[in-house]
C-alpha cells in the first residue's frame, strides 16, 4: 500500500482539473442530446444554450445569450411566459410552460419548456437550468 | 423606504430621473431596456416602475404586460413624449401617466401620488 501526500497547491490543481473535466463532460452531453437546453444565472441572463437549441433557432451562442432569446418568443405569448419565468426565478421554484418560439425558418413552433433552480451544496442559488421540446406536431 | 425602478433607453433621462428622485428619500434603480428591468424585478422588491413606452426591441407596452403578469401589485407610471391621451390608448391600465413635456415637478407629483397608495414598505 502506498501513501500519496498532496500539498495544498497540488490538491487545488487536482480539484480544478476534476471540475474542468466534469464541466466538459456536461457540455459534451448537453450538445449530444436532441432536447433543447439552456442555463441562466441568478439575474435570469442565459449563459449557455446547447446545439439543439441553437440549431432550432438558427442563432449562434453569442447571438442568443443574455436575454436576446426572449425576442424569439411569439409576441402573443411573451407576457405570459416571461411572467412565469420571472416568478420562477423570484421564488426559485420549478416551472413548466408551453409557448411558440421562432425557428430557423422564421416560423413559430410550439415548444414545451421546463426549468429547475440550481443550488450549490450549501443551498446558494446559482440560477436555472432548463430544457424544451418541439411539440408542434401534437398541437 | 420605497423603491422605484426607472426604465428608459435614454441614459440622459435615467440620469435626470435619478437626480430628481434620490433626494426624495427613494431608492432608485435604473434599467435601459426591458431585459435589464426584469432582472432587477426578480431580485428586488420594487414598489413603482416609471416606464418609457418607446424602447427598441421590446417596448414599454410589452414590458408593462410582463410586469403585471409577474406581480400585478407593482404600480406603473407610463412616461413618454406622447400626449397622455395616446399613452392611455397604448397602455390603458397603468396607475399613472406622465408626458415628458410636462416637466419634472409633475413627474415627482405623480410618483408621490402613486406611492401614497402603495402599502408595502421595504
Amino acid at each position: 500500500m502506498s501513501l500519496i501526500v498532496l500539498d495544498h497547491d497540488n490538491a487545488h490543481l487536482l480539484l480544478q482539473n476534476s471540475l474542468r473535466e466534469s464541466e466538459s463532460l456536461f457540455y459534451a452531453l448537453a450538445d449530444a442530446t436532441p432536447v433543447m437546453m439552456w442555463i441562466a444565472g441568478t439575474d435570469m441572463m442565459s449563459t449557455f444554450f446547447n446545439k439543439a437549441w441553437l440549431n432550432f433557432r438558427g442563432q449562434t451562442l453569442k447571438e442568443e445569450i443574455g436575454h436576446d432569446w426572449i425576442e424569439g418568443l411569439a409576441p402573443q405569448d411573451m407576457a405570459r411566459c416571461w411572467g412565469i419565468y420571472m416568478k420562477a426565478f423570484a421564488s426559485r421554484q420549478k416551472f413548466m410552460m408551453n409557448f411558440r418560439l421562432k425557428g430557423i425558418d422564421g416560423v413559430y413552433r410550439w415548444v414545451t419548456a421546463s426549468g429547475a433552480p440550481r443550488f450549490t451544496s450549501d443551498r446558494k442559488f446559482l440560477g436555472f437550468i432548463g430544457w424544451c421540446s418541439d411539440i408542434t406536431e401534437s398541437k | 423606504m420605497k423603491k422605484i425602478l426607472v426604465v428608459d433607453d435614454e441614459e440622459k433621462i435615467l440620469d435626470i430621473y435619478l437626480r430628481l428622485l434620490l433626494p426624495e428619500g427613494l431608492i432608485v434603480r435604473c434599467a435601459h431596456n426591458a431585459q435589464a428591468a426584469t432582472s432587477i424585478l426578480v431580485r428586488e422588491s420594487i414598489d413603482l416602475v416609471v416606464l418609457d413606452i418607446n424602447m427598441p426591441h421590446i417596448d414599454g407596452h410589452s414590458l408593462f404586460e410582463v410586469i403585471k403578469q409577474f406581480n400585478p401589485h407593482i404600480k406603473v407610471i407610463v412616461s413618454s413624449a406622447y400626449p397622455i391621451e395616446q399613452q392611455m390608448k397604448r397602455v390603458p391600465s397603468a396607475e399613472g401617466y406622465y408626458d415628458k413635456a410636462e416637466g419634472f415637478a409633475v413627474l415627482l407629483e405623480r410618483v408621490q401620488q402613486a406611492l401614497v397608495h402603495t402599502p408595502r414598505e421595504v
